[in-house]
């Protein structure tokens, strides 16, 4: 398994687990949707970054 | 309170809507991964998201029926009174599995070693059919081996129940030719006036990835049952979403952890398929489910799916794979009622017959 199915389990076990506590679900999916896609656009801001840095550099 | 057997049960639970999750979710991403619109990673991450968001939204509707519409106690206080002499909360009304909770696991387990046999052999049956065949079987037993004070609550398989379960199997393949065919129809002869390619080609994307996150919405609300439909049964107490989030959940560990491969061979097998008539086949599967959803009817995605395409296949006057579908009437036939028997005869072992 690749590091970003890790880090999606556990922002899922996360959310479930936090939900549990709340003893709501919608918290718990409100959570995980903010969870991943915190990290996708993260990733995606990253990526741009080093992209950028690449182009630069040959410049 | 969690009392082991629960714990048992949430365990078998995880572990069938795991291995849903790492099966079927190519149904809803083959498409877009196959045509390279998204990465795995990125379908992934937009099924986790639909799951987890049908399944807690609407997985409450076939939850219902397969954790006490199949399988139920004719006389209810009769039932109440029993929990109560086994030291059993009554916050809610007591099922056979929550008196005998053994055949919860069994069933469950049944069901996922009948899934894990098929898949082994490249067959494709379905965790609904499964599952349902495998309730109806601890059902029997329970209702056949079970002591005096059960046999007087009245274990009672819901016939009619099963039969409307049997007629929504067989409408699904046809609900969704049906609804496949349609939307071939309406969408070919719309997209045919747009003359830019690449507005096309946007469009294509955006409609394949869009079917794609209905089908994952779909696919969560349906099949989140089919993994802890029967905890629910077991405690009828217990918070249905945060039951349904649980199995959600589970199956996004499925997902992420063993879908890959499963994706990229369905993706490569359905690309073979042209955009709009991948589009159309996927979005005829996703609404059938729905309906059957709303109508509290665990039926299965994968079967749904193999409509949309047959569906399109006729459109165009083909028959997708005729030959390869030879085989799959008789699984789908088979199944519950092979889950059937091996749930009855597992439970009777465990209640000691």
């Amino acid at each position: 398994m690749e590091s970003w199915g890790f880090i999606f389990i556990a922002i899922a076990i996360l959310g479930l687990f936090i939900g549990w506590i709340f003893n709501n679900a919608l918290v718990g999916v409100v959570l995980i949707w903010v969870g991943m896609i915190a990290v996708e656009v993260l990733s995606f801001v990253k990526k741009n970054r080093e992209r950028s840095h690449k182009t630069k550099n040959e410049y | 309170m969690i009392t082991l057997i629960l714990l048992v049960i949430l365990a078998v639970g995880f572990f069938c809507s795991w291995n849903i999750g790492s099966h079927d979710a190519a149904n809803s991403m083959g498409t877009s991964v196959g045509s390279r619109i998204l990465t795995i990673r990125r379908a992934v991450f937009l099924l986790a998201l639909f799951v987890v968001l049908g399944a807690v939204l609407e997985g409450h509707y076939v939850m219902g029926t397969l954790s006490k519409g199949i399988v139920h106690f004719d006389n209810e206080n009769a039932a109440i009174v029993l929990a109560e002499n086994m030291n059993i909360s009554t916050n809610a009304t007591p099922t056979p599995f929550t008196i005998v909770p053994i055949a919860a696991v069994v069933a469950t387990l049944a069901a996922s070693i009948w899934i894990l046999t098929c898949t082994y052999f490249g067959l494709p049956a379905s965790t609904g059919h499964s599952l349902v065949g495998a309730i109806t079987g601890a059902g029997l037993a329970i209702g056949i081996f079970g002591s005096a004070a059960i046999v007087t609550a009245g274990v009672n398989v819901n016939a009619s129940k099963f039969l409307q379960i049997l007629v929504s199997w067989v409408m699904t393949p046809i609900g969704a030719i049906g609804f496949a065919f349609l939307f071939y129809h309406v969408a070919s002869r719309t997209l045919k006036r747009i003359k830019n390619i690449l507005t096309l080609n946007r469009i294509y994307s955006i409609m394949t990835v869009a079917t794609a996150c209905y089908m994952a919405y779909t696919f969560g609300a349906n099949d989140v049952s089919h993994g802890v439909g029967l905890v629910l049964a077991a405690d009828p107490a217990l918070n249905i979403p945060l039951l349904a989030l649980f199995g959600a959940v589970a199956m996004i560990c499925g997902a992420a952890m063993y879908s890959s491969r499963m994706i990229e061979t369905i993706g490569k097998k359905i690309t073979v398929l042209a955009p709009v008539t991948a589009f159309s086949a996927q979005l005829g599967a996703a609404m059938t489910v729905h309906l059957f959803v709303w109508l509290s009817m665990p039926v299965s995605t994968s079967h749904a799916v193999v409509g949309g395409v047959i569906g399109v296949g006729l459109v165009k006057g083909s028959l997708v794979g005729g030959r390869k579908l030879g085989r799959i009437p008789l699984i789908w036939v088979l199944t519950p009622f092979v889950t059937m028997a091996i749930s009855f005869a597992l439970t009777a072992i465990f209640m000691g017959v």
